[in-house]
């Protein structure tokens, strides 16, 4: 967890340095798919330790929406042009995505059922492929300090992105370790352990009975 | 207690998301930009103009008449060409239509270094521009080109290959000087139809 922590503290600290800035926001690839996913990611990393306390988030719900609702805004190509405009803008934009996408995402996932997770992860890749068609398409500028090559090269990456977490969901789901838990007894053992809900882990190592029904 | 909570999160994401897409009616800074000037028109700055037979304008002697104003720079190859096509067509069709025959065209260069009174003079014969009616014009003081610029709100950002990338579009200045509309580039009868609007309304005394 500690390691986890400096991970994130580290990773923040390097995203924050003038030269650093300067590099990822010159493009829009590295603008959208490296500087924004990392800042959120120092949130998740941070929010490690925590992530066991209650926190008033319940079954996961209000973080999840609070943490999906930042990051559409930020997608937003005015958002990240107004983020250029202005360095205060830019400034919201380094204290919002960790501490209000990715910390309060680390603190619900643990929470959310295997519903509600498989739904996220289920609709990450239509959701990066209808943005990679978006910017790969548009005949003009969506971000005004951006190159049409820029955006079109940031579509192509976006759908490179959206096959690479299919095939890694493609492979969870078919060849890859068993579920953590089905969702009954996941809610179960919630419920009778909200102190620990990542026990749910260790209380379902993979089992001779699940197996071959999943693989039919 | 935390459905509550999250229905009131959701709320508040998806108000927070309306209100920084002006209603769901502006996702990109272009958006913002053309619905911010319907809403509130913008004077525009004074500047010094330089037209393509040498001659210094002030740009608010061309308050008077309404006016179309298109950004260009005439080493483009790309929008360039295509928006000063659109002028060619929209100058055709005013020009059938004797009360519109006092509206302005103004092709403004952002590139005064290499778009000099001759090249414009070029430029616009190339595209048979009559220079009482339709003026190709260059801004030399780099501090009025951008406030020129900010105020119509282009960004022009260099493409590293030696050219430049902007935002093109059609906008309409009323007879008073103010920019009130901006159309996009292929909407040559919503342009023409907001400068016959302007030609109906009163001069600029009213």
């Amino acid at each position: 967890m500690i390691r986890r922590r400096a991970l994130g503290a580290g990773t923040y600290l390097i995203l924050c340095t003038p030269p650093t800035i300067h590099w990822l926001e010159s493009q829009l690839a590295t603008h959208l798919l490296i500087q924004m996913p990392l800042l959120a990611a120092c949130g998740w990393w941070l929010a490690a330790p925590a992530s066991r306390s209650d926190a008033g988030n319940g079954s996961g719900g209000p973080g999840t929406a609070l943490a999906l609702g930042a990051a559409l805004y930020w997608m937003l190509p005015r958002s990240m042009d107004w983020a250029l405009e202005n360095p205060w803008v830019d400034l919201l934009k380094f204290v919002t995505l960790p501490l209000a996408v990715g910390l309060p995402l680390a603190l619900s996932w643990v929470r959310l059922s295997l519903v509600a997770r498989s739904f996220l992860l289920s609709n990450l890749p239509p959701m990066l492929a209808v943005l990679s068609w978006l910017y790969w398409s548009a005949p003009a500028r969506l971000c005004n300090f951006y190159l049409v090559d820029d955006q079109q090269r940031t579509g192509q990456l976006l759908l490179a992105t959206a096959l690479v977490v299919s095939a890694g969901l493609i492979y969870r789901c078919l060849l890859g370790a068993q579920p953590r838990a089905h969702p009954a007894p996941a809610e179960a053992a919630r419920h009778t352990q909200a102190s620990l809900p990542l026990a749910t882990e260790t209380l379902r190592p993979p089992s001779a009975t699940t197996a071959p029904q999943l693989e039919l | 207690m935390y459905a509550l909570l999250t229905s009131f999160v959701t709320l508040m994401g998806a108000a927070l998301l309306l209100l920084a897409t002006d209603g769901a009616r502006a996702f990109t800074s272009e958006g913002a930009r053309r619905l911010d000037i319907e809403r509130s028109p913008r004077p525009i700055p004074n500047a010094h103009l330089e037209d393509s037979r040498g001659l210094e304008i002030p740009s608010d002697s061309l308050h008077g008449s309404p006016l179309l104003v298109g950004f260009i720079y005439t080493q483009c190859a790309s929008v360039c060409p295509e928006l000063t096509k659109e002028f060619r067509s929209i100058r055709e069709r005013l020009d059938d239509i004797p009360a519109a025959r006092e509206v302005q065209l103004l092709s403004v260069s952002f590139d005064p270094d290499r778009d000099t009174p001759e090249r414009l003079a070029e430029y616009s014969r190339h595209f048979g521009a009559d220079p009482e009616r339709w003026r190709f014009v260059r801004v030399r003081d780099t501090d009025e080109l951008s406030h020129w610029l900010a105020t119509f709100g282009i960004v022009v950002i260099p493409d590293g290959r030696g050219g430049f990338e902007h935002n093109a579009a059609l906008h309409i200045v009323d007879r008073s000087g103010r920019l009130g509309s901006v159309r996009d580039l292929d909407d040559i009868d919503g342009a023409i139809a907001d400068l016959l609007e302007q030609l109906e309304r009163a001069g600029p005394a009213s």
